[in-house]
């Protein structure tokens, strides 16, 4: 199995919590790199020294930028990265919406299932 | 054709006249007989003269009373009007409210079920269970918080008011500060009263209090790393309202973006405070339940600046 690096983007200290104990649990050596918020997150994505993660989870609901502002800036980055949205609550608009952006693969309903994130992987790996 | 009957009857008239004069020991038939003529015509015309202007002056009335109906029904249904909008307004408040309070409950529920998908139940005595355990409590407690403030806020919305009382508005201030005195010490904050210190507002104490009380802890706590708070407060009675002004020299709210959203539950603005987005939505509701109105300007990293509106007679 292939290392992955995940970019976690979520204000919700428990939940992302959450979601890298679920990574490491199916995906022992996968790097979970976490930010409260999404300014933080694309300068991660900025600055070169970094190596670039596989995949971004990102939270919608966020004070200041929130997740469709931080798509907005990411998509001018051209960055080949898959975007899989996580959130608490099933808006059909919020799904309607993700539809519109390329880079977003996935939409989540909090709490994240296991065996979905399985898929991703296992899909990424084909 | 009425003008030709009248030049032929005043001619008539006319030589009856002079023929009056001619024979003034008698009245010829002819005579009586034009004058009656005469007589009768200018009564008709009057009476028609008559008629029409009771006719006109009818009109008028009616027109007048069909004005006045006119502007009574556009009174009644600018009420209606007025009526349904506050009506879909509350509404869609309660909609807003309803849908906030269910995202907001269902990330701390979603947590748990999360942690609880992560038990490990072939190892109950691991220390990842432990762990989990803990993440669970810590969600349950998070939930907890989120419904004792919801319960805070529907107290508030409904809550009886107590009495109203006279209260001098400086005294009111300093009680506050006295309040926050670690929090004022500790930051430096600089007080810069802009009212009569004899003053007095008469107003629910209690309410006032959580308005002004909140604000202040805002304007202290979105302060500017670089900077001690510099907070002013105005006081004064325009026409029949109370005018409470807060403004600070704060971080202040892009309102550019957030417009819409300020006074919203559980709309925060900073990433890097730990507000729980309630303070704005209770003083909004407070200040309504004092029957007023809240207005905010703000620039970023310039400050912030709340007008309170409070009507005196109620």
């Amino acid at each position: 199995m292939s290392d992955h690096k995940i970019l976690l983007i979520d204000d919700d200290f428990m939940s992302s919590t959450y979601t890298s104990l679920m990574l490491k649990k199916i995906h022992p050596r996968v790097e979970v790199v976490c930010f409260n918020n999404a300014q933080d997150g694309l300068c991660f994505l900025k600055d070169t020294l970094q190596p670039k993660p596989n995949y971004i989870f990102l939270d919608l609901n966020m004070p200041e930028m929130n997740g469709w502002d931080f798509m907005d800036e990411f998509e001018k980055m051209n960055l080949n990265i898959e975007v899989i949205i996580t959130t608490s609550s099933n808006d059909v608009n919020d799904r309607e919406k993700s539809k519109s952006y390329s880079g977003i693969s996935d939409f989540f309903i909090k709490p994240i299932n296991i065996e979905n994130t399985k898929t991703l992987f296992i899909r990424s790996k084909a | 054709m009425c003008l030709y009957i009248i030049i032929k009857y005043y001619d008539a008239h006319y030589f009856s006249l002079v023929k009056i004069r001619i024979n003034v020991n008698g009245l010829s038939l002819y005579d009586f007989n034009a004058i009656m003529n005469l007589l009768l015509i200018f009564l008709l015309f009057f009476s028609y003269f008559k008629y029409h202007q009771l006719l006109k002056a009818e009109e008028t009335n009616k027109h007048n009373k069909l004005q006045e109906e006119i502007i009574k029904r556009k009174e009644s249904e600018e009420s209606t009007r007025k009526l349904f909008d506050d009506l879909s307004l509350s509404y869609k408040n309660l909609e807003q409210f309803s849908y906030v309070v269910s995202h907001n409950m269902r990330a701390p529920v979603a947590n748990i079920k999360g942690f609880i998908s992560l038990y490990n139940r072939t190892a109950y005595d691991s220390e990842e269970n432990a762990n989990i355990i803990k993440y669970v409590e810590k969600s349950a407690a998070h939930l907890d918080e989120i419904l004792t403030d919801l319960n805070f806020i529907l107290k508030n919305k409904n809550g009886q008011l107590e009495d109203k009382e006279e209260l001098v508005f400086d005294d009111f201030i300093e009680n506050i500060k006295q309040s926050m005195f670690i929090e004022i010490e500790s930051t430096k904050t600089v007080f810069n009263k802009k009212y009569d210190i004899k003053q007095k507002i008469f107003t629910v104490k209690s309410i006032l209090n959580s308005i002004v009380y909140n604000l202040l802890q805002n304007a202290i706590k979105y302060k500017k790393n670089w900077e001690s708070p510099l907070i002013s407060i105005e006081f004064s009675v325009i026409e029949s309202n109370y005018v409470i002004k807060i403004s600070d020299n704060g971080i202040g709210i892009d309102l550019e973006k957030f417009k819409n959203r300020v006074f919203r539950l559980y709309a925060r603005f900073h990433r890097n405070a730990d507000g729980k987005g309630i303070g704005l939505y209770l003083v909004k509701t407070q200040v309504e339940l004092l029957g007023g109105t809240i207005s905010i300007e703000s620039k970023v990293n310039v400050g912030t600046s709340f007008k309170i509106v409070i009507p005196i007679n109620r």
